[in-house]
């Protein structure tokens, strides 16, 4: 093992590797901020490229572009309240109410630290749990990964505060508009209506822009003409990116917590980053003293999501590097780079080629500390567009908004998907209904399912009584309790 | 239809009804699939359908009460992006229309005369007429944007642009 690490060290901390690495992090953080694009694209751009690399610097570059995109995501979610993928969806909840009271700078100084720091305890934990990442998976099996999604979706659904009956029923509506497609253990199609682009399901970015980014988009522009985004306070000293240095410090327990539930559900097949943002920020807002100003623009509600994004990352990695099984769609083009690199990813990644996965590892840590500093210098300018009449921004982010949802599968149904759900998110926000359950009731439905499928026809009724299902079980039941009482005193205050 | 003669039903009854109504017809259609196939559907939406009925009964039966308070105030409890509570309800409603027209003709841009010439046409006349900017503005914003989407989306990304229905037509 101390031989890999000397070695690895020795191949990272050479001039042309950490010219990839940059360069990848430059590109990543470019092609990143566009809504939708993210570093799935442009590594299908690069893979001709990169294949024709040495392996360690193909690696290298791959980790830069990759792991710049969970931090440059948070850009557009920020400042304009658009999702720039399906793993800043949370973000959006309390970073684009910061930006319109006119904290986009600290909001993006906590996001990008958080994001850093994130990535690092995620990098740090895969790390040191290498050896014993085997035994730790195999102590979840279909019934503990079908009892993590449920708690996850139940969680996310009750944070709904003054609604949860509204809460379970949208997340209940996300789970079956997930369901739309094949069904994943016997192939059959449901309800595709005879409609080839539904045979697939529905894919989740048009639906995420449509019920997130256009009614904000509407709202932004309520205002008369020449409103700013920022038009809601002045720009103080409170809203400088240091202010956010300070808050995440504030909150350092947070942001450790936060990472660790990344980094786990990052390690747990198929659950990735978009689930642990809101578990995170779930957490963020259950164990908060005072909740009250969460959604209207809590950086607490930036710190976690942001760690925890990062964090799952390296999870993600250490799942596709240990065991081949990509945790994401971008982690499958990874794999498929190092498939064409004549890398196999598996247990052979952790004994004949520990080096390379040590390389991999330096590079997170590095692409990390490289995407905070990058993003972080120029924070003040990003957060200067806050300032730009919104009335000018807002055709260019509709062409944008249209742009991403349309790359998704390159269908007309994108367009109608995007449409279509626009129209029920602005009525669902205008009528008090909660948004985010939806989206992850989606994310986490084919994995509830398959596990579902697996634990009823694998153990019958006897997987009620293993004990981390046990422990799932009460937690879920827990948080339920918990949500109904206080909605309960809630209502008996009001 | 409200309980009350003469009281408005609330929005989120209307919602509470459609959600009620996609997912009584996606249970109800689940019927027709097998055991294993339909199983989670109804798993996940027997359940959600019995909380939507009692959400729209809730509704109902508040309809009255919640148009006397006349406020959204009772929306404050949900976690979202709270909608902005200065502006009144009939004038939110009127923008949203509005900008909705704007989107709404956007997308019928792309589909009759195609993304690429669609999008400087959307920038250059939403920049004059809604935003009120100069011409010379408006054409060099909607410059700039075609030439990104063209750059980045056609040169780079080779993305493959659905045929407009104005060329179909002339083929």
């Amino acid at each position: 093992m101390l031989d890999a690490v000397v070695t690895a060290t020795g191949e990272i901390f050479t001039f042309s590797r950490m010219a990839w690495l940059f360069g990848g992090v430059l590109l990543g953080s470019v092609i990143g901020f566009v809504p939708g694009i993210g570093g799935r694209t442009t590594l299908a751009i690069l893979l001709p490229f990169i294949v024709k690399m040495d392996p360690a610097s193909a690696l290298v570059l791959i980790v830069g572009i990759h792991a710049i995109g969970n931090t440059a995501d948070t850009i557009p979610a920020i400042l304009f309240g658009i999702p720039g993928s399906t793993s800043a969806t949370a973000t959006v909840m309390d970073g684009f109410p910061m930006a319109k009271k006119g904290e986009a700078e600290r909001a993006m100084g906590a996001s990008f630290l958080s994001s850093g720091i994130g990535g690092l305890i995620g990098a740090f934990t895969v790390l040191a749990t290498i050896p014993m990442i085997r035994p730790l998976i195999l102590t979840f099996g279909n019934p503990e990964f079908f009892m993590t999604a449920i708690l996850a979706i139940v969680m996310i659904a009750l944070l709904t505060g003054g609604a949860p009956v509204k809460g379970l029923i949208v997340g209940g509506l996300g789970l079956l508009i997930g369901m739309i497609g094949d069904a994943p253990q016997t192939g059959v199609q449901r309800w595709t209506f005879d409609q080839l682009y539904l045979s697939d399901g529905i894919p989740l970015i048009p639906i995420a822009l449509g019920i997130f980014a256009i009614p904000e988009l509407i709202d932004m522009t309520l205002g008369a003409t020449g409103t700013r985004i920022a038009a809601g306070g002045p720009i103080t000293s409170i809203s400088t990116k240091w202010q956010g240095v300070k808050d995440v410090a504030a909150h350092w327990w947070l942001l450790v917590r936060s990472s660790f539930i990344g980094s786990w559900i990052g390690i747990l097949p198929g659950i990735g980053s978009s689930s642990a943002i809101w578990l995170a920020y779930g957490h963020a807002v259950q164990s908060g003293k005072d909740k009250e100003n969460f959604g209207k623009g809590d950086v607490r509600g930036v710190i976690a999501p942001e760690a925890a994004n990062n964090a799952s990352d390296a999870g993600d990695w250490c799942l596709t590097l240990a065991f081949g099984i990509p945790g994401s769609a971008t982690m499958s083009l990874i794999m498929a780079a190092m498939l064409l690199l004549g890398l196999t990813p598996g247990p052979k990644m952790l004994t004949d080629h520990l080096h390379l996965t040590l390389v991999i590892v330096w590079s997170l840590v590095l692409a990390n500390l490289m995407a905070t500093g990058l993003c972080f210098a120029f924070t003040r300018q990003l957060a200067g567009i806050t300032k730009l009449p919104v009335h000018y921004l807002f055709p260019v982010l509709i062409v944008l908004i249209f742009l991403a949802a349309y790359q998704s599968t390159a269908d007309w149904g994108d367009l109608v998907a995007l449409l279509g759900f626009s129209v029920i998110g602005v009525c669902m926000k205008r009528s008090g209904w909660p948004r985010p359950p939806l989206i992850v009731g989606m994310v986490l439905q084919r994995l509830a399912e398959t596990y579902f499928f697996l634990t009823t026809k694998l153990y019958g009724y006897s997987w009620l009584t293993r004990p981390i299902v046990i422990i799932l079980f009460g937690l879920t039941v827990w948080t339920i309790v918990h949500a109904v009482r206080r909605h309960s005193k809630a209502k008996a205050r009001a | 239809m409200s309980k009350k003669s003469g009281n408005k039903l609330d929005p989120s009854f209307w919602l509470a009804l459609f959600f009620a109504a996609v997912i009584a017809i996606l249970v109800g259609t689940a019927a027709r699939l097998d055991w294993d196939t339909r199983l989670f559907p109804w798993a996940i939406g027997i359940p959600a359908l019995a909380l939507a009925v009692r959400q729209l009964l809730t509704d109902w039966r508040g309809a009255g009460a919640n148009a006397e308070q006349g406020e959204a105030t009772r929306y404050a409890g949900v976690l979202d992006i709270p909608v902005d509570q200065s502006i009144s309800p009939q004038e939110m409603f009127r923008h949203t229309v509005k900008t909705a027209r704007w989107i709404f003709a956007f997308a019928f841009g792309i589909w009759f005369f195609g993304f690429l010439i669609s999008i400087p046409l959307f920038v250059f006349f939403y920049l004059v007429y809604e935003a009120q900017a100069r011409k010379p503005v408006g054409l060099i914003i909607a410059g700039l944007t075609f030439l990104f989407v063209w750059g980045m989306f056609d040169r780079l990304m080779h993305l493959a642009w659905p045929e407009a229905a104005l060329f179909t037509l002339l083929r």
